[in-house]
């Protein structure tokens, strides 16, 4: 009898995904956002190779509906580029889920990604990718707030010595 | 007509105590007790309980974990059900338990029976200390004192159900096999429960001069003292002799020999079980359960006579005592070492003298410890005649402390000064050129003396 739980998880949790995507549409309709069956199919795909590709597993709906109802809103996200920008979306979520060492909770990262992709970011996932993940993992791992900048702390320094 | 036994599919023996539930599934659907819909929806279930369990673990926060976790998870869920189902009276009715009962019920379930065999292991534990053997085996203290004691500190019955986390090094006379978790924890403790108290029937003194005849370093070996102990005493009644004193001698050696001289196995098997059979009424030792384990111990007290008998090497087996108390070594004081400067001066001293009655002059009235003459010598500025003639002044408790440091009979020289060589080879000529009884005491107290 098989226990292999990566194996397991992925033939029985991958219908269900699907279902919750395509439940999703009913709530993205009214920002002009609809996924077909078929993108649904290649989410949950792109969800399997990512989780796989970093080790790990996932039971149940997983992340993809949170992640779609965070980013449904955003003004860079369009109906032209919705799908493949969360199919980006997905595998950075999962990398650096690993790379904070799960530190940070499902909802925290997905609010800091929107947060960076709507501000700092301004739409780019290469930006979001390579400059606010990566920093904001950097911290976590040295013990400091996902926010947390050397930037400012020199410009707070400065403006301290400047009052003096 | 009263006997009509229930005809059971599944064979116990054959399922892995270790991985319980899935050698009993496996075991189910290969003799068509389920089907593979009921696989299916067995290792749904499975997935479902893991399910929970991660999102307890991570209290919601997270959907996803990284695989190993989960699957040691798994593992252990999976653990925490096959506890519950070894409690039903055969694996046939587990199966129905199974097919019945979700496995997230089973699971609740057999997380209580661990708890409850978490409880059994204290007490037992708490009764191993009670009857703990006064040895200096290292291994026997450190596994039954600390390590266990360790292991309720860190089991973790939730996630980790299956492992132990510690290294139960202390070997058993019968080991535990083909078990996990707190299971093998509760039997090893069990097991060693009995073995202390066969040991309780002897005096610890007897117990550890036995010991300290098996290996005079028996006390960082990991070896098993009951089955020492077990030996011996079935020795001196297959001697006929009491065994509580568990003193055997070359003289009960011979008798015991000469018993199984020119006899079978299955005759030495005989005579080990029936001096084992007097052995517990000399004892008399009633209790069944510990008859039993000294019973599932015998096989490997008979082989090991088999083989004695054979090579006629019964001393190995039959080991006298020998008493640490006679061999006690003594720890001799080289002494405080002087000032460096005072110490500086009195060599320069030495070395400007031109005659030898005056060095030697110097370094009686000067040189007071054992180390500072030590220091002295090794300063290549005596020559090895002067040394000698220093050595000539030393009484005989000095220089073997002195050659004790500097010990002549190590083979290997290739690591060693010159200065260092040269007294060695000083130290050999001075005790070779003594007379042999007076050279064998030299030796003597060299070897009695603590490095």
């Amino acid at each position: 009898m098989e226990f292999n739980v990566a194996a397991l998880s992925s033939s029985i949790v991958q219908k269900q995904a699907i279902n919750e995507i395509i439940m999703c549409n009913d709530f993205t309709g009214e920002y002009g956002l609809v996924l077909t069956l078929e993108q649904a199919a290649e989410l949950v795909e792109t969800r399997f190779t990512s989780l796989s590709a970093n080790g790990r597993i996932e039971l149940g709906g997983g992340v993809i509906d949170k992640i779609i109802k965070e980013f449904c809103d955003s003004p860079y996200i369009t109906r032209y580029n919705y799908a493949e920008t969360l199919q980006e979306l997905l595998k950075l979520f999962y990398f650096y889920k690993n790379e904070t060492l799960d530190l940070l909770s499902d909802d925290d990262l997905i609010k800091f990604m929107k947060d960076s992709f709507n501000n700092t970011c301004c739409g780019s996932i290469e930006l979001l990718a390579d400059r606010e993940l990566n920093k904001m993992a950097n911290n976590l791992r040295y013990g400091y707030a996902p926010s947390y900048s050397e930037d400012t702390c020199e410009t707070h320094e400065e403006d301290e010595n400047e009052q003096y | 007509m009263n006997n009509i036994e229930k005809l059971i599919h599944i064979d116990r023996k054959k399922l892995n105590e270790e991985f319980y539930f899935r050698s009993l599934i496996e075991e189910a659907a290969s003799l068509g007790m389920i089907d593979e819909e009921d696989v299916e929806n067995i290792q749904y279930q499975c997935l479902e309980l893991l399910k929970h369990r991660i999102e307890k673990l991570n209290q919601g926060e997270s959907s996803s974990v990284r695989v190993e976790i989960a699957e040691k998870i798994m593992i252990s869920n999976l653990y925490t059900v096959g506890i519950w189902l070894k409690t039903m009276d055969n694996a046939d009715e587990a199966i129905k338990e199974i097919k019945k009962t979700h496995i997230s019920l089973i699971y609740e379930k057999g997380r209580k029976r661990i708890d409850t065999k978490l409880n059994s292991a204290r007490h037992i534990h708490m009764m191993v200390l009670k009857n703990f053997l006064k040895t200096d085996n290292y291994t026997y203290n450190a596994t039954l004192k600390d390590g266990i004691t360790g292991f309720f500190k860190i089991y973790n019955p939730d996630y980790e159900a299956h492992e132990i986390r510690i290294t139960a090094d202390y070997p058993l006379s019968i080991p535990v096999s083909n078990l996990a978790g707190i299971e093998f924890v509760l039997k090893y403790l069990e097991n060693i429960y009995y073995e202390n108290m066969f040991c309780a029937y002897f005096s610890s003194e007897d117990i550890e001069h036995l010991m300290f005849g098996y290996s005079k370093d028996y006390k960082l070996l990991v070896i098993n003292i009951y089955e020492v102990v077990l030996n011996i005493a079935i020795g001196c009644k297959i001697a006929g002799k009491k065994a509580l004193d568990l003193n055997i001698m070359q003289v009960h050696r011979k008798i015991a020999a000469d018993k199984m001289f020119l006899k079978s196995e299955e005759e030495i098997e005989k005579i080990v079980i029936m001096a084992s059979e007097e052995l517990e009424e000399e004892l008399n030792i009633n209790n069944i359960y510990l008859k039993q384990y000294i019973k599932n111990s015998l096989p490997k007290v008979i082989s090991s006579i088999i083989n004695a008998a054979k090579l006629s090497t019964y001393e190995n087996v039959f080991i006298s005592k020998k008493f640490p108390e006679l061999n006690r070594k003594f720890k001799f004081d080289y002494g405080i070492k002087m000032d460096d400067e005072l110490y500086r001066s009195t060599v320069q001293e030495i070395t400007q003298c031109r005659y030898l009655s005056d060095k030697l002059l110097i370094i009686k009235r000067k040189i007071k410890s054992i180390a500072d003459m030590e220091d002295l010598l090794l300063e290549d500025e005596l020559s090895e005649n002067e040394i000698n003639a220093v050595l000539q002044g030393f009484d005989m408790i000095e220089t073997a402390a002195l050659a004790r440091r500097h010990d002549f009979r190590e083979e290997n020289k290739s690591d060693l000064s010159i200065e260092e060589l040269k007294l060695r080879n000083c130290l050999e000529k001075f005790i070779t050129m003594q007379e042999e009884n007076h050279k064998k005491l030299f030796l003597k107290t060299m070897d009695l003396m603590e490095d």
